[in-house]
């Protein structure tokens, strides 16, 4: 037995004595290391801090954690905005923050393929699927696109359980919004106040400028338009646009020439003349589908730069939209 | 068994078991979705054809693919949440050149104090970042020289006991990793179940800028091998293996980055005096990897080992390798390869190889995150 074998040693001298003391000196001290060095590092961090430790996984998340939670919260997401939500490689400081964390919020379904492995090597049974600090943001979520039996990956990589975008409609956000008050104001019921406070200003910041964007994009009602991967059809869904054409085969896929052929036909036969791409994807090939069909190609994001809140991306998003619509409908007048 | 010996298993039960206890205490945690029984299922299939100028010892037997086109791997993996406070996986290996394999199969305690990650059972020792991966999820067709040369043709996996911590000093994390392995491996150590292999391994990560970061790990693993002949009483010395590997990478997008990786390593062997063979030995590989094109990748391997079987004589004479290859990828979980091999052998031979490799994959993924 080998566990037994190691520590034989002084039981039963043997030329070998001398080796396998120095060996399991050599193991206590690796143990002793291991285990009882870092703890004491990470333990010494513990207790200073007193506002709630937020990690999410996009800035969309982080963005509302800090409107409702206000000072009470310290809000950080893992994914960079300009890169593809689906495939992000968390680093080894990711880890380190999540280990930290009260709270763990990320949008759920396979929207972050890469968080499962992620919340195991946090080593934090507070994030772990179901207990305290796990916030999924898709619960009492209507979902779209929600397939039906027998669905496998030939209809795409992702979007197995229902298409995962869904904080692109602003009434979903008020939701999760809600959700995440509730959440939060039950590890901390003394602030329940302040976050409930928070979360009725930030429903009806959405609201105010929902009015609004809805009034900017009314005249483009049932536009149809072209999205690189199908993030949009919450957006779609909430400002009446028709987004179901797409650079992309299938969500996840790269496009093929014949794909980009068909689409390009499609585009010309219902003259479809706007493409949207999200900072991450290959604008070329959505330029060169552009210049074969007198499109445009305009850039949109699903998730708040660094710099701005929710609220205002998407104030940008409609705005870049209605200035494109305007242009190409100019565009296209005789 | 005497007082002694059952101390520290003992000792290590009490830790495990009030450490986890402790953990129920804190987590408290809602069962929504740990209780059923619905485990993570993924079977990778990998096929890969070898034209190659080496001459098969057996042109009728199980040689691995020479001059054919073989089922290497279907590899079945599993894992499910066992309770709030642990995991259990398991990767089972089926080929069409010989039995099924279990690769790996262990518990994860997900819930011990202070953020310790600890796993026990059969699993892929934390040597290097190629032994971590499984042969089919590799970015070349097969193992550097210098793995298949020390740790075996699949790389080095174990039964055995880990524990490991993450920690952050200034702008670096760092993760530190102690093994104990309860023997089993003959390619480097004695082959002798129950003669304990230690593995070390210190990481060192820190981000450059927010595109661009740089990994560095320090490794040591420590065991023995027998030198008696066949059938003389077993004569065991002690061999230890050093190695430093070296990771920069850069990302612009997910479909556009650039990874730079090196291993090397040294294994440093005790020996009777006067003994002549069992020299010090030493290997490496270099590895340049670009995704340029959101379904194109290609990259270059530079090898480089002197065998354990080195004659000390001719010492100089030493493996090398030089690989190229370029990946079409189909999707995230699908990939055609193309891999060209020179490998010089000591004694002259240039051995030219062409790889032809078809990898897909269905459902979890369980490697994403090494
Ligand atoms: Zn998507």
């Amino acid at each position: 037995m080998a566990f037994s074998k190691c520590f034989r040693a002084s039981a039963h001298p043997s030329p070998a004595t001398r080796r396998e003391a120095r060996r399991r000196l050599i193991g206590f001290c690796a143990g002793f290391v291991c285990l009882g060095f870092p703890w004491l590092v990470g333990t010494a961090h513990a207790g200073k801090e007193k506002r709630i430790r937020v990690t999410t996984t996009l800035t969309m998340l982080s963005s509302i954690a800090e409107a409702i939670g206000g000072d009470r919260v310290s809000a950080t997401s893992i994914a960079a905005p300009g890169y593809n939500p689906h495939f992000i490689e968390p680093r080894p400081s990711d880890i380190l923050r999540l280990g930290r964390s009260d709270y763990f919020i990320h949008m759920g379904l396979d929207l972050e393929l890469w968080r499962g492995p992620l919340v195991e090597a946090a080593v934090n049974p507070r994030l772990l699927p179901g207990a305290v600090g796990d916030v999924d943001a898709s619960v009492g979520i209507d979902l779209l696109e929600v397939p039906g039996v027998g669905l496998s990956r030939a209809s795409g990589d992702i979007h197995i359980f229902g298409n995962p975008h869904y904080w692109l409609d602003p009434e979903n956000v008020k939701r999760m919004a809600e959700q995440f008050a509730g959440r939060l104001a039950a590890g901390a019921p003394g602030s329940s106040d302040l976050f409930r406070e928070n979360l009725r200003s930030f429903s009806r910041s959405v609201d105010e400028h929902m009015a609004s964007w809805k009034s900017a994009l009314s005249p483009f009602q049932g536009q149809r338009l072209v999205a690189y991967h199908n993030s949009w059809p919450y957006f779609a869904h909430a400002f009446n646009l028709r987004i179901d054409l797409f650079v992309e085969p299938k969500p996840g896929i790269s496009p093929s020439g014949s794909h980009l052929e068909g689409l390009v036909a499609q585009m010309k036969r219902d003259e479809v003349r706007i493409i949207i791409v999200e900072p991450f994807q290959p604008r070329r090939i959505a330029e060169s589908v552009a210049k074969r069909t007198s499109g445009k190609v305009v850039e949109l994001w699903q998730n708040p730069s660094g710099k701005d809140s929710y609220i205002e991306m998407m104030d940008r998003n409609v705005h870049t939209l209605v200035e494109a619509l305007r242009a190409s409908r100019r565009g296209s007048a005789p | 068994m005497s007082l002694k010996s059952t101390a520290p298993v003992v000792a290590l039960f009490l830790v495990f078991a009030s450490a986890q206890a402790q953990a129920q205490n804190e987590s408290s945690a809602g069962k929504r979705g740990l209780s059923s029984f619905n485990p993570e299922i993924g079977i990778v299939a990998d096929i890969v054809g070898r034209a190659s100028e080496e001459e098969p010892a057996d042109p009728f037997g199980e040689d691995e693919g020479i001059d054919r086109f073989s089922f290497r791997e279907a590899q079945l993996v599993f894992g499910a949440f066992v309770d709030p406070f642990m995991r259990a996986d398991f990767a089972f290996v089926f080929s069409d050149r010989g039995d099924p394999e279990i690769e790996e199969a262990y518990l994860s305690f997900l819930a011990l104090p202070g953020r310790i990650r600890s796993r026990v059972g059969k699993f892929r020792s934390k040597i290097g970042k190629v032994n971590l991966k499984d042969l089919n999820a590799l970015q070349f067709v097969n193992e550097p020289l210098v793995i298949q040369e020390y740790l075996g043709d699949e790389g080095m996996s174990l039964t055995g006991i880990n524990a490991s911590r993450i920690f952050g000093l200034g702008p670096f994390a760092l993760e530190l990793t102690g093994e104990f392995f309860e023997g089993g491996q003959d390619v480097l150590f004695s082959g002798v179940r129950g003669e304990p292999i230690y593995v070390g391994h210190l990481k060192g990560y820190v981000d450059f800028t927010p595109r661009s970061n740089f990994e560095i790990g320090l490794n040591y693993a420590s065991g023995d091998r027998n030198i008696a002949a066949d059938g003389d009483p077993v004569d065991l010395r002690s061999t230890n293996l050093v190695g430093v590997d070296l990771t920069y990478q850069w990302k612009r997008t997910s479909t556009l980055k650039v990874r730079l990786t090196g291993e090397g390593y040294r294994v440093d062997r005790d020996r009777r005096s006067g003994d002549p063979q069992a020299p010090d030995v030493d290997g490496g590989f270099l590895n340049a990897d670009v995704r340029f094109a959101p379904r194109w990748s290609a990259g270059a391997r530079y090898d480089r080992v002197e065998p354990l079987e080195l004659d000390p004589a001719t010492r100089h004479d030493d493996r090398a390798g030089y690989a190229v290859y370029a990946t079409f990828h189909q999707s995230e979980f699908a990939w055609i390869r193309l891999q060209y091999q020179l490998t010089r052998e000591p004694d002259g031979f240039r051995n030219d190889e062409v790889y032809l490799q078809f990898r897909a994959q269905i459902g979890v993924d369980r490697h994403g995150l090494q």
